[in-house]
């Protein structure tokens, strides 16, 4: 474990050092992503002005279901976000051999390379969002509500990790499959909104082999009393379940590489 | 315009050898559809329309608009900013072929293919639900829609260019493209017919080029915009892809000025 952390955090460093290096850049992106917020809220608004209600949901509570949907893919975006949609890209040159030779878990070499800053920002806008939202509109959330968001937000990053770990382990056997990671971004982007509004056999789907009700609606509903707090649990276990799933499928993807060599 | 119906054939012929990419490509431009018309169809709840905007109006609306985004989508700025900044550019510089064109005709190998697969799946798709999906009552409005297709792929296809060929001066575009992709989401009617949004984003979509890319197709093909209103739409079309042409070839001639051809 200690060599894990010590090894994380020259990781992390060297990310630090990088991105500093493109101060303007970061600036761009705090803009694009402003636009990009303002964009999401005027959605919702022109959707409210026809409706006082989208799917049993209230337009404060849709707000928040976006933003813990916005939380959760920053999160996955700040650890994970630049180096498992990198995998196809290292596979298919070869570089995968290096990741083998080294005395630390390959997987944890592919999955948390790069470190982005710039999420830590965005994150920061994005919290101080939810304390807004938080105080502004009575959400009638209890302690309980409150001490799970944050575990069903953590589950909605695992779900989101496993399911891009899935697609991407794919290049052990298919070539040129990089365009996967934008299927499921578009996939994963409808999570933004309540998938009440669906119909059922879809539904099922997004909370099964597309796993996307996991990441804003699940933990907006628990904590708004869409669902009680024992649909915690499903949330939980849908996690458990991917993680698994998908640590187990890298494993196997692992044991029969062969390297392409240069 | 042979070489570059030939260099259509080849780019063809590579995406058919990748089938797999370029089916995901297509679900890619359609997924991003697919909630939308849910969206609208649950506020209905027992009324007629929303804002003259009929159940089937609001499926059709969004099936339309999916196909005019799969013909209309240009991938050009990504292969451009490469070829200027890897120094791939060079060799077109010599070749006796224009640089924009050979974009053009190379995306129009991937359309040509993908929209014989769009037409199908929207086929089936009426099939599937024809108490959802409205057909022209005209014939006539149909051949003005894929009239419209053209003003639509250009003006799409030399915004990217423009993002593409500022790699001359910023190098990096990532940043331009998320805000051309931002704007365009907005005004080209995805999230909603532009008549749903405040009057303000109205204003400032019939000022903006990206209401082709979606909107006033869609619009035509639902038999909401006719007579001078088509005519009007299109010359104001293509005034836009001769302005946007205009500017992307003086640009183009003054970013190859600062070219240096060594690759970033």
């Amino acid at each position: 474990m200690k060599q894990y952390t010590k090894t994380y955090r020259v990781l992390v460093e060297n990310s630090i050092s990088y991105m500093a290096q493109y101060r303007k850049d970061t600036w761009i992106k705090f803009a694009t992503n402003a636009l990009w917020l303002a964009m999401l809220a005027l959605t919702i608004e022109v959707i409210f002005s026809f409706t006082p209600e989208l799917g049993g949901w209230e337009r404060h509570e849709v707000y928040l279901l976006t933003v813990f949907w916005l939380i959760a893919d920053e999160i996955f975006v700040m650890f994970f976000g630049g180096n498992i949609t990198e995998l196809p890209n290292i596979v298919t040159d070869g570089k995968f051999d290096l990741y083998l030779v080294k005395p630390i878990s390959p997987l944890f070499l592919v999955s948390t390379r790069f470190f982005s800053l710039n999420s830590v920002w965005r994150l920061g806008i994005q919290m101080i969002i939810l304390a807004w939202l938080g105080l502004r509109f009575d959400f009638t959330a209890s302690v309980w509500h409150i001490a799970l968001a944050p575990l069903l937000i953590l589950c909605a990053v695992a779900i989101d990790y496993s399911i891009v770990l899935m697609l991407n382990t794919l290049s052990f056997w298919f070539h040129r499959i990089d365009n996967v990671n934008d299927l499921w971004q578009v996939a994963h982007d409808l999570g933004k909104y309540p998938v009440s509004v669906l119909p059922k056999t879809l539904k099922i789907f997004a909370f099964t082999l597309v796993p996307i009700a996991f990441s804003g609606y699940v933990p907006a509903a628990v904590l708004t009393g869409h669902w009680p707090l024992y649909g915690a649990a499903l949330a939980v276990g849908a996690a458990a379940m991917f993680l698994l799933a998908a640590i187990s499928f890298f494993r196997f993807a692992q044991k029969h590489y062969s390297s392409a060599s240069s | 315009m042979n070489k570059y119906l030939k260099i259509t054939g080849n780019n063809a012929e590579r995406h058919l050898a990748y089938r797999f990419r370029m089916m995901v490509w297509i679900i890619v431009d359609i997924l991003q559809f697919v909630m939308f018309p849910f969206i609208w169809l649950s506020i209905f709840s027992g009324r007629a329309d929303i804002a003259g905007f009929t159940k089937e109006d609001i499926v059709t609306y969004y099936v339309v608009a999916a196909f005019v985004a799969l013909a209309a989508h240009s991938h050009v700025s990504r292969i451009t900013r490469m070829d200027i900044m890897e120094g791939g550019l060079n060799q077109w510089l010599t070749k006796p072929i224009n640089y924009y064109l050979q974009n053009m005709f190379r995306e129009l190998g991937y359309k040509v293919i993908a929209i014989f697969l769009i037409l199908a799946v929207t086929a089936l798709a009426y099939l599937a639900l024809p108490n959802y999906i409205r057909l022209p009552q005209a014939v006539s409005t149909i051949f003005i829609f894929l009239l419209f297709l053209v003003p639509a792929y250009l003006i799409a296809h030399l915004i990217e260019f423009l993002i593409g060929i500022a790699s001359f001066w910023i190098g990096e575009t990532g940043a331009l493209s998320n805000i051309k992709s931002i704007i365009n989401t907005v005004f080209n009617g995805k999230l909603a017919p532009i008549h749903f949004f405040p009057p303000l984003v109205q204003l400032a979509a019939g000022i903006l080029p990206f209401q082709y890319l979606g909107y006033i197709p869609a619009q035509i093909f639902l038999e909401n915009i006719s007579g001078p209103d088509i005519a009007r739409h299109a010359l104001i079309a293509l005034l836009w892809v001769a302005a946007l042409g205009t500017f992307a070839a003086l640009a183009y001639r003054r970013g190859l000025r600062a070219y240096e051809g060594v690759g970033i």
